[in-house]
């Protein structure tokens, strides 16, 4: 809170004192008006909400097949050996560089944006399945069995919640990157959506509109990030204990 | 559940032997090892560190084959883990995503127990272990000590024939473990279960045991079967330690384990 | 313990080889099967295209210029930053302070500045060089910083009543105390910064493997676009070993930012 104050102040500073002129950085109480001029007309609300309903599609497609994958290859050595350099060839190509094909696929739709955003999402979550899974003490399983337990009931009641400290890195840094993605989809030809309004802003070198273009982008990132994995973090992993705190507050 | 006559064997080791291989070398974790242990039996086995101890107990709970060799239980070949022969591990292997009663009812659980009824049994279990207050507690909020007991609850609740229980009091501080040590007889009594009970402490194995398994340093065998004088089920440690055929007990059973852990026969193969 | 499957005692490296020849497989395959090459073109007319703009010296000069801005980037990032980590991580208040400030900042996704880049510098390799800067120096400070709060603090007390001078102390405690946080500091700069050079070039069009990309896309030349992305994968890769990230670390922090 201190810092984000001392930050504002920086800001005022910086056009109010050094004399920064507008059009190369503009006063903060210009930023806010163009949020405010923004929010009124409405144009700002459809494009966030079109932004969000594109990553949320994107995400969801991305995490349940990451996870569910992730588990399939985890589970057997093998396979976890064999899908290792896919998963680097992947990660090397990064979701960025997939928007050129994922543009001449599938056009400028939502098709494309959640491709783009599976694809920045996929692998990590993939990833970090298969690490997490594969790090579940193996006497849990044991211990499980000789509880009468079957294979579904060691699934259910220990890979799960034991690769769910992975998963979640997985999600939040997936969820960091299918966002940039998505923003450089929009930026790169989508209509609509919170990549557009800065691209838009750009043309017209209003940089009072790119640069709260950007503090939206910021804040929602954050928010997405609090709502979908501090949320599930706190009520399960950071309460088993199986993640220090100061880590969880680390991550954040 | 099979129901068995007392004194008929329920586990046994036929020339069993089990190798480990780790980066192209060969162990030999256990070899020759011939045992058998009666229905109703409390059995411990001590031995050197590294001398195959939990091997041979996650042989006989199915969570391993030997290399060559048989394990029965009943009887027959062991075949895969079944709740009836439960264990306990030396590893703190109680889930920590479970509560403590979370835990405890978890054997219940898989055995479709009602919930009302396995709420009591469960609190039963808690009471036992002294663990009251922290019901709703996860692992990690617990001790080390408190972890293993939960962990021998756990094994305990479904009543299985057989438990195997693997070093379970090595993190409980040694004077809560006194008297989980003359619980778990009179427990082991009352029940009939027949326990198979895993130390590296001598004084522990003659206290706990019927008798008691000593066991050599790699390759693991089984260097002697020395009985031990039934002391009740009510047996104190105050009464044991004043008792002089305990004591020739315990030094015979330290000559054992450390004439041959002086000089441990290695024996490695290049795969 | 061990319920060992045949497959098991395959060696790792005929294991990876096949999935990675499946993969080629299943992508002919593919191919094949939609009968596109505007759309999904095969292994081989990729390889081919990849063959046509290295012939053209288009895909050569362009790795030489997007590593370049790499380089370039990087050590400028290092020079202006390190010193700058290093002087802050002195006092324990400064570095409280001004790191929340950062992390704040640092939620601004890099490409959502492009544009901003843009107005200031035009479409030039300068606001590519600025998209690499603004995301590389980020993880760089916040390494160093951690690597130099990891010393204890004996260390320097220890030498102040031998006489030593700030100047010695930061020479001789802080310099190589952090080094291991400079060391990772300058790993995550690399990778992250190998991402936003491509996304920059990409979207500001300049220079390099992104400006090739942006072409190909222009143009509808899926075959090229493939073939760039395949160079950007094994750059990648190459940077990757070299800068040998140990696996573990890898996982989680590869895929972070770009
Ligand atoms: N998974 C494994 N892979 C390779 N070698 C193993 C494995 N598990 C055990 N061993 C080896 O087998 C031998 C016996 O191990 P085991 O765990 O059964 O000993 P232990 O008697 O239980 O020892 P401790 O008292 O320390 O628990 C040891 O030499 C050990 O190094
Ligand atoms: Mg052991």
């Amino acid at each position: 809170m201190v810092a984000i104050l001392l930050l504002a102040l920086f800001w005022w500073a910086l056009t109010n004192v050094f004399g920064v002129p507008e059009y190369i950085f503009p006063s903060l109480s210009s930023v806010a008006a163009a949020l405010w001029e923004a929010l009124l007309s409405g144009r700002l609300l459809d494009d966030t909400r079109i932004s969000i309903i594109r990553l949320l599609l994107g995400a969801v497609v991305g995490i349940v097949s990451g996870i569910a994958l992730g588990f399939l290859v985890g589970l057997s050595r093998t396979a976890r050996i064999a899908v290792e350099p896919l998963i680097n060839a992947f990660s090397g190509i990064a979701g960025i560089a997939w928007i050129p094909l994922a543009l001449a696929w599938f056009g400028t739709g939502l098709a494309m944006s959640t491709f783009v955003i599976w694809n920045g999402m996929f692998f990590v979550v993939f990833a970090n399945t298969i690490l997490g899974v594969s790090r579940v003490p193996p006497t849990y399983a044991q211990a499980i069995f000789t509880l009468g337990g079957d294979r579904r009931e060691v699934l259910r009641s220990v890979i799960l919640p034991g690769a769910l400290p992975d998963i979640l890195t997985g999600v939040r840094v997936g969820l960091a990157f299918a966002w940039r993605s998505l923003i450089a989809a929009e930026l790169m030809g989508s209509p609509m959506g919170l990549g557009q309004w800065v691209n838009e802003a750009a043309t017209y070198q209003r940089t009072d509109r790119i640069l709260a273009g950007c503090l939206t982008i910021a804040v929602l990132g954050v928010l997405l990030e609090a709502l979908m994995v501090s949320w599930i973090a706190r009520r399960t992993v950071v309460r088993w204990g199986t993640v220090a705190v100061a880590e969880e507050r680390k991550a954040r | 559940m099979i129901q068995l006559n007392e004194r008929k064997p329920i586990l046994q080791a036929i020339n069993l032997r089990h190798e480990y291989e780790a980066r192209g070398q060969k162990i030999v974790a256990l070899q020759d090892v011939n045992l058998t242990i009666n229905a109703g039996d409390f059995v411990t086995v001590v031995g050197p560190s590294g001398c195959g101890k939990s091997t041979l107990a996650k042989i006989f709970a199915g969570l391993g084959t030997p290399t060559s060799g048989e394990a029965l239980y009943a009887g027959k070949p062991i075949k895969g883990a079944s709740s009836e022969r439960g264990m306990v591990f030396q590893e703190l292997a109680v889930l920590p995503w479970r509560t403590v009663v979370g835990n405890i009812g978890h054997g219940l659980e898989i055995a479709g127990m009602p919930k009302a009824e396995r709420e009591q049994r469960v609190a039963e279990l808690v009471r036992l272990i002294g663990l009251e207050g922290f019901e709703k507690k996860y692992p990690s909020e617990l001790s080390g000590g408190m972890r293993q007991r939960v962990a021998v609850a756990r094994t305990w609740a479904t009543r299985p024939p057989v438990i195997l229980m693997d070093e379970p009091f090595a993190a409980v501080d040694a004077i809560t473990r006194l008297t989980l040590q003359e619980e778990l007889i009179r427990l082991a009594r009352t029940t009939k279960q027949t326990v198979v009970f895993i130390t590296h402490s001598v004084e522990e194995a003659v206290f706990l045991g019927d008798y008691i398994v000593a066991m050599s340093s790699r390759p693991g065998r089984v260097l002697e079967i020395v009985p031990v004088p039934d002391m009740g089920i009510n047996r104190t440690w105050e009464q044991m330690i004043r008792d002089p055929r305990i004591e020739a007990i315990v030094s015979r059973v330290f000559e054992l384990v450390r004439g041959r852990a002086v000089a441990p026969s290695t024996e490695r193969q290049h795969a | 313990m061990h319920r060992s499957s045949s497959l098991m005692h395959l060696p790792a490296w005929v294991v990876q080889t096949s999935s990675i020849f499946g993969l080629f497989l299943v992508w002919t395959v593919a191919s094949r099967f939609v009968a596109e090459p505007a759309i999904l073109p095969s292994p081989a007319a990729s390889f081919q295209a990849m063959a046509d703009l290295i012939a053209r010296g288009t895909l050569t000069s362009a790795v030489q210029e997007s590593l370049i801005t790499l380089v370039i980037g990087c050590a400028i990032c290092i020079i202006c930053v390190v010193p700058f980590a290093l002087s802050i991580a002195q006092s324990r208040q400064l570095a409280m302070i001004l790191q929340p400030m950062v992390r704040f900042i640092s939620c601004v996704p890099a490409i959502a500045l492009i544009p901003l880049f843009i107005v200031w510098f035009g479409f030039s390799t300068k606001a590519v060089y600025a998209t690499l800067f603004y995301t590389s120096a980020i993880p760089l400070l916040f390494s160093v910083i951690t690597g130099v709060q990891k010393i204890p603090r004996v260390y320097a007390d220890g030498l102040r009543p031998l006489g030593a001078g700030p100047f010695r102390i930061v020479r001789d405690v802080y310099l190589p105390g952090a080094m291991p946080g400079i060391e990772v500091g300058i790993r995550l700069a690399l990778s992250y910064g190998w991402r936003a050079v491509i996304a920059g070039e990409l979207i500001i069009g300049s220079s390099g493997l992104g400006r090739v990309l942006a072409q190909a896309r222009a143009a509808n030349q899926v075959d090229q676009i493939v073939a760039v992305m395949i160079a950007i994968a094994v750059l990648f890769l190459i940077i990757d070993r070299l800068i040998l990230f140990p696996w573990n670390q890898l996982i989680s922090s590869r895929w972070s930012s770009f």
